[in-house]
């Protein structure tokens, strides 16, 4: 068993800027793994980087491509919380006041005013960033939501997790939930645990009985369906037993779905569960690519280029979201007739700056 | 022998108690073995508050904080520590020019960094400002019909190629490792297994914007302000900062590929050098495991060139396949059990290095679809350290198996397990302006031929003398025989004079103290 390393182990081979999309829009080596590492190595401590380390998006592109094997996100991840450990014991008084969370019913897609921060500011007071999660999760109302469809998790052979993008689509959520055998039981789970998720990326800690109670609604299940990258990772150190995919491999499994990708498709897999599992779903994807001659948002090294690349920040709505840029670079230079996407947060940013008609990928799926 | 007989045979300096002795790892510390030069010493300081005041008044970024500072504190080759000042990341070349200007006003050295692949510490500033380059890294026109391309020179090669295959183009040549600079590499030559067809990376360059060190900004080329073109080419970064270059490109092709396993070092560059003189391949290159292992890598742009090769020139190598040379290799460490230790490190090696080589999203039915993300993924996997060094030699076609082979016993002294990576260089009678008192060896002819030596640290701990006696052994042999090298400056500095001439490098000295009046760029890399 391989043994993760951390940032000590870092040669500076600058692999992980490479796919960085946070250095791709800044060209700015501290905006990026590498930066992080470096920046370690020579004695500074994580507070002194907390902004570069919270713009993260995590996105996991560096992870696969490390040589070191270093665990990047994980890395992300365990700075953060000695981020916030610091800002709590040194009770940092910040000069930049922090917004109030936004107004209850708008879910998380972020405001376009970038919340109560000035244009392009981000949250600077880190040790309060758990509770701005929680204030946040309070405020939305993603739990609530039942799908029609949805029957008991605990009688379910496989259960979907679609997350709150596709929970306001129920036209979409209704096609993945055919992805089934018709022989065999099926829920759309009533909890995803998107809050979990988000905790997850805030590093905070996560209620043991909520968390019980998730893992618990899921036991039983032979597949799970995940639409959340993030999720998904962590899913499956929680359920060892259980078949965990993403939406994006599920769909891209069914037959119906690769006879209908066209050569002159632009295909986009969702990042995030592409590069938790690389090493597995690199092959599915190079197979999908053989057979369909579509184009994929893969660049040379193999790696989804992500359409969005928002930190969480942006994400919660605290700061603006800035992904124009990264949507043309992933477009650039290609001839398509149409997109194909796995994540529906990409079908609405390629949608502002395309008039390529974009279709999630469940709407290749027959009537 | 007793310890205290032992100890007094070594003649270690007596010392007073309560106080501290002579450094152990001093000067004299390696008897018989000339030290030269390792870090400079740190510039000072002198005037840096005013001229930090005048660079934020021309409205650039100076990062002044640790966590800047820190991030370049050492380069690829990890032997070499130095905190910069302050950092500038490039954006324009108005910048760089402002940046250059106030340097010279205020005498504050500016060390130029790219991908900071460097192994000797020349992107390492002691002291001073560090440019980082990459943030000047966009591409700015791809001519397809040209078949040119203009870049920011801050642009790692592998982002040029993402741009290129976007519109089925490519690069002619680079170095195998994706994170180079075009900067930087056009700055210190650039070798990739086309060379012996094509020549250095930085003979591919058509024009190249520059900010000279006293802050002009000026276009050059072949036809135009030739004079320095031909100096910042191969300059190492004494005489101007690229900013742009006009690179020439191809349409993108796979590779077809070949490998050839030999025993013999020699009988392996007899049959490279002749491949390079007939044209018989497009790439062709020499990878080895120690010197039992010696890999022999030909490949093709077109079937058509690969039909030709395996008519004319296959069966003229003395090369075999992979089983055939595994069958030998058996009989071999067969007959010397006491050697099996060898034999299971090339076991291993083959084990852990060959799917690398040939994963199958990027190589398919023997053809290799990205070349520089295969081999620069191995490279950094399977020889990265958090320090490496990688001395090298340069020499004549004729001077080239001498110059291996006692490189290779080099090798053998200070390293239980290394490799070896050789290639030609096609040269361009036209460039001979372009090559003095660069890697490429004066008395080359058609091709000139390199070899670098990387001992596999393999989680070893080596001191840095061990590193630097290593490092002289093998450039004495480049003395010795009248080559040069692709990694003399920096910490290898001291070699300079003895393998140039003083003539040349006087020269040189003149024309860099009449371009770089406070020698503030790139200080003691080579001056």
């Amino acid at each position: 068993m391989n043994v993760l390393k951390d940032h000590s182990a870092c040669s500076g081979c600058s692999l992980c800027l490479l796919v960085c999309p946070m250095w791709r829009r800044s060209r700015d080596i501290s905006l990026s793994a590498h930066g992080y590492a470096k920046a370690l190595q020579n004695g500074v401590a994580a507070n002194e980087i907390a902004e570069e380390i919270w713009s993260c998006s995590l996105c996991g592109a560096c992870d696969p491509v490390c040589p070191e094997q270093i665990d990047l996100t994980g890395m992300i991840l365990k700075l953060r919380g000695e981020i916030i450990e610091l800002f709590k014991i040194h009770d940092t008084v910040s000069s930049n006041p922090l917004p109030s969370p936004p107004p209850a019913g708008e879910g998380t897609e972020p405001s376009p005013a970038g919340g109560g921060q000035g244009e392009g500011k981000a949250v600077t007071d880190y040790g309060n960033i758990n509770k701005l999660v929680q204030n946040k999760i309070l405020n939305v109302a993603i739990l609530t939501q039942v799908s029609d469809q949805a029957v008991s998790s605990h009688q379910a052979d496989t259960i979907i997790l679609p997350g709150p993008a596709l929970r306001k689509n129920p036209d979409i959520l209704a096609r993945i939930g055919t992805l089934s055998d018709s022989q065999h039981k099926h829920a759309i789970a009533d909890d995803d645990g998107t809050d979990i998720s988000l905790v997850l990326e805030a590093v905070g800690e996560i209620n043991s009985e909520r968390l019980q109670g998730f893992i618990d609604s899921l036991r039983g299940a032979n597949k799970i369906i995940v639409a959340d990258g993030l999720l998904l990772k962590h899913l499956k150190r929680w359920l060892p037993e259980t078949k965990l995919i993403s939406v994006g491999e599920a769909l891209s499994n069914h037959s119906a779905v690769r006879r209908s990708l066209r050569t002159t498709d632009l295909y986009v897999i969702e990042p995030r569960a592409y590069h938790a599992d690389y090493q597995r779903l690199v092959k599915h994807y190079d197979r999908l690519r053989i057979e369909s001659g579509s184009a994929f948002n893969l660049d040379l090294q193999r790696i989804a280029i992500p359409v969005n690349s928002r930190s969480l920040q942006q994400r919660l709505g605290f700061v603006a979201p800035d992904d124009e840029e990264q949507a043309r670079w992933v477009l650039h230079g290609r001839r398509v007739s149409r997109i194909v996407v796995e994540c529906l947060e990409d079908r609405e940013t390629l949608e502002k700056i395309t008039n390529i008609p974009v279709v999630h990928l469940s709407e290749l799926l027959p009537d | 022998m007793s310890i205290r007989e032992s100890a007094s045979s070594l003649h270690y300096p007596e010392i007073v108690p309560g106080t501290l002795g002579p450094c152990p790892v001093g000067v004299d510390a390696l008897q018989g073995i000339k030290r030269q030069q390792t870090n400079p010493s740190r510039w000072k300081g002198q005037g840096w508050e005013d001229f930090a005041i005048e660079v934020r008044k021309c409205g650039i970024e100076l990062r002044e904080q640790v966590a800047a500072r820190g991030t370049f504190a050492t380069d690829a080759g990890g032997t070499a520590y130095g905190m910069p000042h302050g950092v500038v990341i490039a954006r324009t070349a108005r910048q760089v020019a402002d940046l250059l200007r106030l340097a010279q006003q205020f005498r504050v050295p500016v060390t130029v960094r790219g991908g900071g692949l460097t192994t000797e510490g020349e992107s390492v500033a002691f002291g001073g400002v560090l440019l980082d380059m990459t943030g000047m890294s966009r591409v700015l026109e791809i001519d397809a019909d040209g078949l040119t391309v203009r870049t920011e020179a801050g642009i790692f090669w592998h982002s040029l190629a993402e741009e290129l295959r976007r519109v089925n183009m490519d690069y002619f040549s680079a170095p195998l490792n994706m994170t180079s600079s075009v900067g930087g590499t056009l700055g210190v030559g650039g070798i990739d297994v086309n060379s012996p067809r094509l020549g250095c990376s930085a003979d591919q360059a058509l024009s190249l914007q520059v900010v000279t060190p006293t802050g002009e900004i000026v276009e050059c080329s072949d036809t135009q302000n030739a004079t320095l073109f031909q100096r910042v080419i191969l300059g190492y970064g004494q005489f101007g900062v690229i900013t742009e270059a006009t690179l020439k490109i191809r349409p993108y092709t796979p590779l077809r590929m070949h490998y050839f396993y030999y025993g013999s070092l020699r009988t392996a560059i007899e049959d490279l050098q002749m491949l390079d003189r007939h044209d018989a391949s497009d790439y062709s290159g020499i990878l080895t495991i120690m010197d039992k292992a010696v890999n022999l890598l030909v490949a093709f742009d077109s079937p058509e060139r690969e039909a030709a090769f395996k008519a004319s020139w296959q069966q003229k190598l003395r090369g075999h396949g992979e089983m055939g040379f595994a069958l030998r290799m058996l009989a071999r460490y067969a007959l010397r059990p006491w050697k099996l230790g060898e034999a299971w490190y090339l076991f291993q090696r083959k084990r852990e290095l060959f799917p690398e080589l040939h994963r199958p999203e990027y190589m398919r039915e023997g053809i290799m679809f990205d070349r520089s993300v295969v081999f620069s993924r191995a490279v950094w996997k399977f020889w990265g350290n958090k320090q490496m060094v990688i001395p090298d030699l340069a020499t004549s076609a004729e001077k080239f198996v001498a110059a291996v082979e006692r490189g290779n016993r080099v090798c053998r002294k200070y390293f239980p397990h290394y490799t070896l990576y050789l290639v030609g260089i096609k040269l361009r009678p036209e460039h001979r302006e372009h090559y003095e008192m660069s890697c490429i060896p004066p008395d080359a002819e058609g091709w000139a031929y390199g070899c670098e030596f990387e001992p596999m640290i393999d989680n070893q701990v080596y001191s840095r003398d061990h590193y630097q006696s290593f490092k002289n052994a093998i450039y004495d042999i480049g003395v010795d025989l009248g080559g040069s090298y692709y990694r003399f400056g920096g910490m290898m500095k001291g070699y300079i004079r003895r393998v140039f001439g003083d003539e040349v490098v006087d020269r040189h000295l003149a024309l860099k103290r009449q371009a770089d009046p406070g020698m503030i760029l790139n200080r003691d890399v080579i001056f």
